[in-house]
């Protein structure tokens, strides 16, 4: 049966398609991560949870 | 522009605005965490100890285990950490943005509507109300209720975002995204239904199909609600608790992007040797298997959070739970990619080791990770001090053996089973030709299992107490405190002018994006078998139900069933050997829903019809030890007791025609007196063994029709070599 279905179903290349998007998706990712002058950013956002609000009233 | 030639303090003094942060909405989320944590354990232990003995089951229709299951899971999933991730997501995301939640009416019907929703699964689940879809098994109505609340969520949080004083947008809030975007995906299409009544509904997906977008639904819940939001929580809470910024902010993008990309191909893996296209299934498992790297990824990014504080994570509760809620995210995720190398998955599927697997995650990631949580934000929101660390110890610890009772002795079964189910002696015969010898064998891991389970209740119930003692020593406020920071128009912008617009536009454009991510995988996996018809080549053997056994059925749906038997017959040597022909595509055109289960905590009953005599159904259900001793499966009595709705049927059949199975309208007008006369017959044979004819309209029948229709389509049970 699945023979069947394979031998009747064009759309096998799906799976190697799929290998390509995500491996060009994850170069692609990889690369903007570690694009130029990115590292300044990094460090200023990965300590936004650290940094709160000034209380202007109540207790916190 | 002139304000450029003010000096900077002066400038942003002008600028600062006053906010507070709706905490009242994050307490009640909080209440309602603790509360529904108890109930979903509560109802975990309860089926435990029903799989432990038959008898825990009461003979009670509302509390058998195949009703009660999907309650657990439910409330498990939605109720104990659904609450949890939107008392957590309204926490963080208020403190990340510096801003108010967008609107406390929003957020009011938000909770409340929650809470209905959940108390409508209470209802109506032990009542049999099901779609028999696994964690999604509430029926349409209750369905069109949990679209609405989530995009009431989705837009309280997406004003939010807009309304927001800071100008990026942390990691965190990313994983947010990720999952109200990607649930309401999975959940409005999998719940796609043709309603029947104001309670029953068929899915517009049937057999192979349904079984696809069931799974794709069904794995990516565990993605998108158990880990995303969770991950997200992790990024914000662990970095809070050991005051220390994340390890690698970089690492934390790129598990990001892998993991909601990477993980909406997974489905599959539950289907792996079923009827589903081979194709669709490597693709399943590859995706799986490559699931790891970023699943690891993130592990090791929340662990390493925590370089240099260990000897805190000694001492304190919150790192505690909070260092082994992420280990254990690390173990579950080493173990899933393993279940499904197919060659594993064939000897785990349909046993305990996937409940161990899955327990590993829901106790050991997501318990784990809302009780560090809930230590964290409970005296820091009631500005208090924790009652008790002592009693948080020993909820960590019960917890913590508990768990580690409930893994190994799933293990043990489940390994224990799947090796017995498979053995086959050198002249080619299976050698536990009886299932129940397969059943027997493993109750004592069962009351293992169950055991542990009350000790992870009895730490839960430890924390709810010391929780409550927490809140109790907390003044009474009333007012909420007020804080202030510059508008986001008044921040400086990184790098170039230019970007400004590029950037306040990016929670769209970002959203955009992962929508997109998770549409690729979705896209390729589901569209050939939505849009082909050459996806199952038809068999013109295999016919529609009858009238009669629709009914059965719907029964066979509504007593839950499929949480104990499977419907799918592999092609494996002992499972042709153990229950005939293998299961075919074909053979499941007209199955809405599809009924193949995940778990055989009782026999496959695909190729069941003609296997056994109408009496020996009947006697069965009533008392299942009568013909199987040792058998776990409850006793079935309402069903000699209620009577068949034969008004129910032609309704059925026109909704079932117009999702395509080819009834005529004469079949639809002369259904009731079919159906009726399929009973008679059934019932003659039943009374030659001596039942009395009273019994001919009553459920048992069109059960037992139903049953006898299994698999007969290709030749049903011939096969068999090894009788029961």
């Amino acid at each position: 049966m699945k023979s069947q279905v394979l031998s009747s179903f064009a759309w096998t290349d799906l799976t190697v398609l799929a290998f390509i998007i995500f491996l060009t998706f994850f170069v692609a990712m990889i690369y903007w991560v570690f694009r130029k002058g990115s590292k300044n950013l990094y460090k200023s956002v990965e300590q936004l949870p650290l940094e709160e609000a000034p209380v202007v009233r109540g207790e916190a | 522009m002139s304000q450029n030639e003010t000096p900077e303090s002066v400038q942003n003094e002008q600028k600062l605005e006053q906010f507070s942060y709706d905490d009242k909405s994050v307490k009640l989320f909080i209440h309602a965490t603790l509360i529904w944590g108890v109930v979903a354990l509560l109802l975990g232990v309860t089926i435990a100890f029903q799989l432990a003995s038959w008898k825990f089951n009461f003979e009670l229709p509302w509390l058998t285990f195949g009703r009660l299951r999907p309650l657990h899971t439910n409330a498990a999933i939605f109720a104990f950490v659904g609450n949890a991730i939107f008392a957590g997501v309204y926490y963080s995301i208020q403190r990340l943005l510096k801003t108010r939640l967008y609107s406390d009416i929003l957020t009011k019907i938000h909770f409340w509507g929650w809470q209905l929703i959940i108390v409508l699964a209470a209802v109506t689940l032990p009542l049999g109300i099901t779609t028999s879809k696994e964690y999604a098994e509430l029926e349409w109505p209750i369905d069109i209720l949990v679209a609405v609340i989530w995009v009431i969520f989705g837009i309280n949080f997406f004003m939010t975002l807009k309304r927001r004083r800071e100008r990026h947008i942390y990691v965190a809030i990313w994983f947010y995204i990720a999952t109200i975007i990607t649930v309401a995906v999975l959940y409005v299409v999998n719940n796609l239904e043709i309603p029947v009544s104001l309670m029953k509904s068929y899915s517009v997906y049937a057999g192979v199909q349904d079984a696809l977008v069931q799974w794709w639904y069904g794995h990516n819940a565990v993605a998108f609600f158990l880990t995303t939001p969770f991950l997200g929580l992790m990024y914000y809470f662990v970095p809070k608790a050991v005051n220390r910024p994340v390890y690698s902010y970089r690492l934390s993008i790129i598990h990001f992007w892998s993991l909601i990309f990477v993980y909406i191909w997974a489905g599959p893996h539950h289907l792996l040797y079923t009827s589903l296209p081979e194709w669709v299934q490597t693709l399943g498992m590859a995706f799986s298997v490559a699931l790891w790297a970023p699943s690891w990824g993130g592990m090791i990014n929340g662990l390493l959070t925590l370089r240099g504080a260990w000897d805190r994570v000694r001492r304190e509760p919150i790192l505690k739970f909070l260092a082994t809620g992420v280990t254990f995210y690390g173990m579950a995720t080493f173990e899933g990619p393993l279940l499904s190398i197919k060659s594993v998955n064939g000897l785990a599927h349909y046993t305990d080791w996937i409940v161990g697997h899955v327990h590993s995650g829901t106790i050991g990631w997501n318990y784990m990770m809302v009780a560090g949580i809930l230590y964290y934000m409970v005296p820091k929101i009631w500005k208090t001090e924790l009652f008790s660390t002592k009693l948080a110890n020993f909820q960590f610890w019960t917890a913590t053996i508990g768990l580690l009772m409930y893994i190994v002795s799933m293990w043990v079964a489940g390994i224990t089973q799947g090796l017995m189910w498979r053995a086959v002696d050198e002249t080619g015969k299976l050698v536990y030709p009886n299932f129940v010898e397969t059943v027997v064998k493993i109750v004592p891991m069962y009351w293992v299992r169950a055991f542990g389970g009350v000790l992870i209740l009895a730490g839960f119930i430890a924390m709810v107490y010391n929780l409550y003692k927490t809140i109790q020593s907390a003044k009474v406020e009333e007012k909420e405190d007020v804080f202030a920071t510059a508008p986001l128009s008044a921040q400086p912008i990184d790098s170039h002018g230019g970007s400004h617009r590029k950037l306040e536009g990016l929670p769209l454009v970002f959203s955009v994006l992962a929508f997109l991510a998770i549409l690729v995988g979705s896209m390729i996996e589901l569209m050939p078998s939505i849009m082909s018809n050459k996806f199952i080549v038809k068999d013109a053997r295999v016919k529609p139900y009858t009238p009669l056994e629709i009914v059965g059925r719907d029964i066979y749906v509504r007593e839950g069933c499929y949480t104990c038997h499977s419907q799918m017959v592999r092609p494996m040597v002992d499972e042709t050997l153990r229950y005939g022909k293998r299961s075919e595509a074909a053979e499941f055109v007209y199955d809405r829903p599809f009924q193949w289960g995940s778990r055989r905590i009782g026999p496959d009953l695909h190729r069941v019809g003609g296997k056994y005599s109408h009496m020996w159904h009947y006697r069965h259900m009533l008392d299942p030890r009568k013909v199987t001793p040792g058998s776990l499966m409850p006793v079935y009595t309402w069903l000699f007791k209620s009577k068949i709705k034969y008004g129910s049927i032609p309704k059925k059949m026109q909704v079932l025609k117009a999702l395509g199975t080819p009834y005529s309208e004469d079949e639809i007008n002369n259904s009731i007196r079919n159906a009726e006369e399929q009973a008679l017959t059934i019932m003659a044979e039943l009374e030659r063994d001596g039942v009395d004819s009273k019994m001919r309209n009553k459920e048992i029948i069109a059960l037992i029709a139903y049953l006898q229709r299994l698999g007969t389509d290709m030749g049903g049970s011939d096969e068999v070599t090894s009788a029961e």
